[in-house]
């Protein structure tokens, strides 16, 4: 094992091989700056380039994009309000109304730490958990999934803040949008009204783009001005501060980091579950649960830490068992496979050097671009000072060139616009964007789980309640539904 | 109710015809493929009927109120006018996806870019047709050059790969 690390480091930090890491690392943050693009496709269009180098080489890549895409996504979701990719849409909640108040610098600057933090904390926990990895996976079979799906889902209720109903009503369209498309239990089609494009589901990324991006844009355009209505946004010092919040809120950090690890590793679940849930329980077990959604920075670094974090946990999974957890992770195994690198668990054994490479990679890459973020922030952050007549139709452009990026599909532009219409209408008449989004990414996991376990049970429920880890997330479930009501009642007796 | 409460109700209301349809949708499943969606739509239904409740003002509306802690009804929309709101969301988005369909997405951005800027944000011609090659240039450079990507072309230019 020493042999292998030692091997790892020095062929790491050539020359070569920091080139690679930097081109990856630069390449993620514009893929992940660029709504609709993402890690997936630029690992996609990377293979290709791949062919020629030698596996190593081609793994310091890959894992340089791996490690930069995340905290690219969370630039655009702080400026912009548009998640880059889908986990960073958690990040929007309190960043944008950071940047709004002028403090785009600050939000920044604890993504950058935060994102950087949760990296290595992911990185750590996989070297830590390879060993004893199969057992936990196996500890999750449908009836845990379903109660992940139900501890996300509870999480609605609580995070709405003084919108409670409204934002269980969002949450209900949110499962509705879910269902669309075609039934793996039954077979036939559900609610797609005869539309083709519909069969696969209502996908998720035209749809945070229409409810973010677009609903946004369209939302300062009636208004007009600049994102930023207060504050100095670009003083170097909120940046410090962004970064000093990190590391006061270590706590944040490394509970948002233990999330996206953990989250990480369950095959399927993935990134955007991970950051709803750590930016939830930030949330749930706040003092001040009012400031969040206002601009608390501790929202940014729950989200960002966790959203970091997964790839560490992710790779358990990918690397151990050949079961990618993510569709970035597929075509990370896809690469892996190019190179005559098989997963399983001989890889471990037999390339221990190139995954110590890939480990440090991702590491390196994760502070890189953390780096390149601080260090560009308070230039990036003159976009919430740019007049809005230029940054909507820019911005609107973008995000539909973005969707259709997708999958080359015409509907997915006709979506993100669709939602673009309702997400302004949301806001406008205060219903939470968050919830349906939740649900929406919850809700095809929650069902399909939900069936599973009942075959597995020949029909019958008590399969939620007789195994121990679903025992344990229902008992969450149930405290995470208590809290307010206990907080309610805490509030009151302080008072009397 | 006088017409203030049914402005506030307008929302649910609507919703809750949108939810309806769901729910007559989900009885013409399998039962299985039904299950979830009418838990879901039920649960949904008996939401609103709460929401409206709330925002009607009514005197059960407002113990349920005063329970969730609520931040009371919703506020009334900001005072940016209806048609004007709906030329923004719906108008310009839709030209937009109109152009793309049509013309192809490099030449709509071009255009749309332009005239945004030029009848909404009243800059100069120079301005705008600044920005507006910026953005399609950028857009190109990055898809179509850097990585090989072709873009929809448009309907108009026989293109109907995009479907």
């Amino acid at each position: 094992m020493t042999a292998a690390f030692t091997q790892a480091v020095a062929y790491l930090f050539t020359f070569q091989s920091l080139s690679y890491l930097a081109l990856g690392t630069g390449i993620g943050l514009l893929f992940g700056a660029i709504p609709g693009l993402g890690g997936t496709t630029a690992l996609a269009l990377l293979i290709p380039l791949t062919f020629g180098m030698d596996a190593d080489a081609a793994i310091v890549l890959v894992g340089g994009i791996m490690g930069g895409v995340p905290f690219g996504g969370s630039l655009s979701a702080i400026l912009l309000n548009t998640p880059g990719v889908a986990p960073n849409a958690a990040t929007c909640f309190d960043g944008y109304p950071l940047a709004r108040q002028g403090k785009a610098g600050m939000a920044i600057g604890a993504a950058a730490a935060s994102s950087a933090l949760g990296g290595l904390i992911g990185v750590a926990f996989m070297l830590a958990v390879i060993p004893i990895a199969k057992a936990v996976v196996l500890l999750f079979g449908p009836p845990e999934f379903f109660m992940l799906s139900l501890l996300g889902l509870s999480a609605i209720a609580v995070s709405t803040g003084g919108k409670l109903i409204r934002g269980l009503i969002s949450g209900g369209f949110g499962l509705f949008l879910a269902f669309v498309g075609f039934d793996e239990v039954g077979g036939g089609l559900r609610y797609t009204a005869g539309i083709e494009y519909l069969w696969d589901g209502v996908r998720l990324v035209p749809v945070l783009i229409g409810l973010f991006a677009i609903a946004e844009m369209i939302q300062l355009l009636t208004v007009g001005g600049h994102v930023a209505t207060g504050g100095d946004s670009a003083a170097l010092s909120r940046v410090l501060d962004g970064v000093k919040a990190a590391f006061a809120n270590a706590t944040t950090v490394l509970r948002g980091s233990a999330i996206g690890a953990f989250i990480g590793a369950v095959p399927g679940v993935g990134g955007t579950v991970a950051s709803f849930l750590s930016y939830t329980v930030a949330r749930q077990i706040s003092k001040e649960p009012e400031t969040f959604g206002q601009g608390n920075v501790k929202g940014v670094i729950a989200s960002e830490a966790a959203n970091n974090a997964k790839d560490g946990g992710a790779l358990i999974p990918t690397l151990a068992f050949g079961i990618p957890g993510s569709a970035e992770m597929a075509v990370f195994l896809g690469v892996l496979v190019l190179h005559g690198l098989e997963p399983g668990p001989r890889l471990l054994l037999d390339h221990e050097d190139v995954i110590y490479g890939l480990i440090m990679a991702l590491s390196l890459s994760c502070v890189l671009a953390s780096a390149v973020g601080l260090a560009l922030a308070r230039y990036l952050v003159l976009i919430t000072r740019t007049d809005v007549q230029y940054l909507a139709p820019v911005v609107i452009s973008v995000a539909l060139i973005g969707a259709y990026a997708l999958e080359s599909s015409l509907g997915d532009v006709i979506a993100a616009a669709v939602f673009g219409v309702i997400g302004y209408f949301m806001v406008r008449f205060d219903y939470p964007r968050i919830t349906l989004v939740i649900a929406l990414v919850l809700g095809g996991i929650a069902e399909r789980s939900y069936h599973q376990s009942l075959l597995m049970s020949d029909g019958s429920h008590g399969i939620f309640f007789t195994r121990p880890v679903a025992d344990t997330l229902l008992a969450l479930i149930v405290i995470s539904l208590a809290l307010p009501g206990l907080r309610l009642v805490a509030q009151r007796r302080k008072k009397t | 109710m006088d017409s203030d409460s049914f402005r506030r109700v307008r929302v649910p209301l609507l919703l809750m015809l949108v939810m309806a349809g769901v729910l007559v949708g989900a009885y013409g499943y399998e039962p299985e493929a039904r299950a979830l969606p009418v838990l879901v739509a039920w649960s949904t239904i008996g939401l609103l009927v709460l929401e409206i409740l709330v925002q009607a003002g009514t005197p059960v509306g407002r113990r349920i109120d005063a329970a969730l802690q609520s931040k009371g009804a919703a506020p009334e929309p900001e005072r940016v006018p209806v048609s004007r709101a709906l030329v923004y969301a719906v108008g310009w988005p839709g030209l937009l996806v109109a152009m793309i369909i049509l013309i192809g997405i490099l030449p709509a951005v071009l255009v749309y870019v332009f005239l945004s800027l030029k009848l909404v944000g009243g800059k100069s011609l120079t301005s705008a047709l600044t920005a507006a090659f910026a953005v399609t240039a950028f857009a190109w450079t990055l898809f179509e050059w850097g990585m090989s990507y072709q873009l929809f072309r448009g309907v108009l230019m026989g293109d109907f790969g995009g479907f």
